[in-house]
């Protein structure tokens, strides 16, 4: 009955919230992030058609999109970085971890759920703020704990790595239409290579933990929106060819040459800094 | 009601009480559970969250025979664990639901109970429950096709007419509550329940019957458990592989070996994605490396090695252990990597029988057949789907 007991903490966390809720809200402020993924330039929509993208140019129809976002950070005039408290909504968002869903399971999403979580909503000490970090990821203290527990989010299945010990961070789906034919390129980031100290421990040291820091330090709260731009993960990725015998897509391997662009573009290999994340400027 | 009876009730009242309390305060309810064991057999390590009784157990083979459990409602977990095949299921790679293929040879489920790490390779599964979202949430492979769908596992199993009182049953602290933490617990406390100590063998070495093998099986124990062989290396204990926990062994043995089974580049490379225990270690020294599986009821367990890629008994001893593993037979070179133990070795035709006759000696024909591992009677849904031909 762990859970009940921390669930019952967390209640109290709660609870101690709410009586100085009032207060609390007086000396906060409710941002909502927005985040807007694209391809080709144009928000994506369940199916949509998107011509010219990864290396060979083909038009993919979007299926699916879900990751996690932790660790949401604004960054003030000073260069101070201070969190951003999320709403504990019991559904999307948990502690500093927040699950975003860009399906809504009609046509080409109908692997996923007709539910979405398109903003970021959290609190925040009034400020003047002009930049904004997050981590794309789920943070390792949640990572690699008993999926069955999970509160949700985490208790998402579409998001399970049971075979990697984790959940899957981010979750693309790309139908690439060519000739007349339809083939699927997913592309799973999670942490892989992970070990476990002990054989009762979990496996928590991760060779590739592939979790994305995103420093975004041109951020106005008032107007802006979150970028992701998918166009730019997939660039340097044959879609409609993948090598043959690895797996489906690019599912975090780091030999598998489908993963080399993408895994570039998240800033996880190569030394440069992640170019998927940006800002849309109104 | 007599005073001693009463007092009976009033005991066995409090006694139920002093459960629900220490089993709503968090603290593990000692367990009245009695193991279907010989006297001989250590008993298995549970978790802490999942202890055994027979309600659970009786829920579990409900799950573990129930084919809403897949998204299409076609398979459930008995389609690729069936008793008859020691709850293998006779194909070289497994099928899913939507009729992919799977990438490895279905496991027997005999002793599960015993085993420290779940699956062919991956050394992070280290108990059922866990073991169980991947057959359920899996994608790669699709499996039962379950991803992302929970929900409507929840609700199948909430409509049905016997469910939420089996799940009141098997777990009164937490109210009955259908969620992935009690299917995933029932079905481990199942599976934890299919025990093979019964075979001829067990009879002649722990039961000490003499005859209940033949000269020819007992010959053929020489040579399984001889030097020229070495078979029992990796294949000895209790359940005849080196990975084992239980009671008198809490912190348990593992073991993943590579037998030269392949040799794709004269530096010992397996085929793509069957790098086994290399896919999660990432280290080249692990490549082709698979956990040894045991073979209790090996005999109907065909057919064999990870991929099923060979048909027979025979074939496994002529064909791959006997010329320093199947990679080195014939033209092949032998793998470099192959463990120290794989050194091939002469053998007879009528050793090779020998050695058949004490392997089929391991299968536990009451294990097989034994009516509480079935498929539950009265229930609509259970059952599996016909065997898919052999591909």
């Amino acid at each position: 009955m762990a859970q009940r007991k921390c669930l019952n903490l967390v209640g109290c966390v709660m609870l101690g919230w709410g009586i100085s809720g009032t207060a609390d809200a007086a000396r906060t402020q409710l941002i909502t992030l927005q985040v807007e993924p694209q391809l080709a330039g144009q928000p994506v929509m369940c199916g949509a058609s998107y011509p010219l993208q990864g290396a060979d140019g083909v038009t993919v129809r979007f299926a699916d999109l879900r990751l996690f976002v932790s660790a949401i950070e604004l960054v003030d005039v000073e260069g101070r970085a201070v969190p951003l408290r999320l709403e504990q909504d019991g559904r999307w968002q948990y502690r500093d971890t927040v699950l975003l869903d860009f399906e809504d399971g009609q046509v080409s999403c109908a692997n996923g759920s007709s539910e979405q979580h398109r903003v970021i909503t959290g609190r925040i000490q009034p400020g003047r703020y002009r930049g904004l970090r997050f981590m794309l990821g789920v943070p390792a203290r949640f990572n690699h704990q008993d999926a069955t527990l999970a509160p949700s989010p985490l208790n998402q299945t579409a998001l399970f790595w049971s075979w990697q010990g984790g959940y899957r961070f981010m979750k693309l789906e790309l139908d690439v239409l060519q000739n007349g034919q339809v083939s699927g390129f997913p592309i799973h980031l999670g942490s892989t290579g992970c070990q476990s100290s002990s054989n009762h421990q979990p496996a928590t040291r991760c060779r590739q933990p592939n979790r994305v820091q995103v420093d975004l330090p041109d951020f106005d709260l008032a107007t802006d929106r979150v970028r992701i731009d998918l166009s730019t993960l997939i660039a340097h990725t044959r879609l409609a060819s993948p090598t043959p015998n690895t797996a489906p897509g690019c599912m975090s391997a780091p030999d598998d040459p489908d993963c080399d662009g993408v895994l570039s573009a998240l800033g996880l290999t190569g030394g440069n800094s992640q170019r998927v994340f940006g800002v849309v400027k109104p | 009601m007599r005073s001693s009876s009463r007092f009976i009730a009033l005991v066995a009242c409090l006694a139920f009480c002093m459960t629900q309390v220490m089993a709503q305060a968090g603290l593990s309810v000692p367990s009245t559970y009695r193991w279907p064991l010989p006297d001989w057999a250590p008993r298995p390590v549970i978790p802490a969250d999942n202890p055994m009784s027979e309600a659970k157990v009786a829920l579990g083979r409900a799950l573990f025979y129930d084919k809403r459990l897949s998204a299409n409602q076609t398979q459930a977990c008995a389609s690729c664990h069936l008793p008859a095949h020691g709850f293998g299921d006779g194909l070289a790679l497994a099928v899913g639901s939507t009729g992919e293929a799977g990438k490895r040879n279905a496991m027997p489920l005999a002793n599960v109970a015993y085993l420290p790490t779940l699956t062919w390779a991956n050394p992070n599964v280290t108990t059922l429950e866990q073991q169980i979202l991947t057959p359920l949430f899996g994608e790669h492979p699709v499996e039962m096709g379950m991803s992302g769908k929970e929900q409507l596992l929840f609700e199948r199993l909430k409509a049905d007419i016997d469910y939420p009182r089996l799940f009141r049953q098997a777990f009164p602290e937490l109210k009955g509550d259908i969620s992935l933490r009690t299917i995933t617990r029932a079905i481990a406390a199942f599976e934890r329940t299919l025990l093979s100590f019964d075979s001829p063998y067990d009879r002649y070495r722990y039961g000490k019957q003499n005859q209940a093998i033949s000269t020819s099986a007992k010959r053929g124990e020489q040579l399984f458990f001889g030097e020229r062989l070495e078979c029992y290396h990796c294949h000895g204990g209790m359940n005849f592989t080196d990975n084992q926990i239980h009671r008198m062994q809490p912190l348990g043995e593992r073991g993943f070996h590579n037998t030269g089974l392949y040799n794709q580049d004269g530096k010992g490379a397996y085929p793509p994605g069957h790098q086994g225990l290399r896919e999660f270690t990432q280290q080249a020294a692990d490549e082709g490396k698979f956990r040894t599986p045991s073979l209790r009821n090996v005999a109907v367990t065909a057919p064999y090695m990870h991929d099923g890629s060979i048909p027979t008994l025979k074939e496994v001893i002529r064909q791959h252990y006997a010329v320093n593993g199947r990679a080195g037979g014939g033209t092949g070179a032998a793998s470099p990597l192959r463990s120290q133990f794989i050194q091939g070795f002469q053998i007879t035709e009528s050793e090779i029988a020998d050695l058949i006759a004490f392997l089929e000696s391991l299968t536990d024909p009451r294990f097989l057949r034994h009516a509480a591992h079935q498929a539950p009677a009265n229930r609509p849904d259970s059952g599996v789907h016909p065997k898919p031909k052999r591909r």
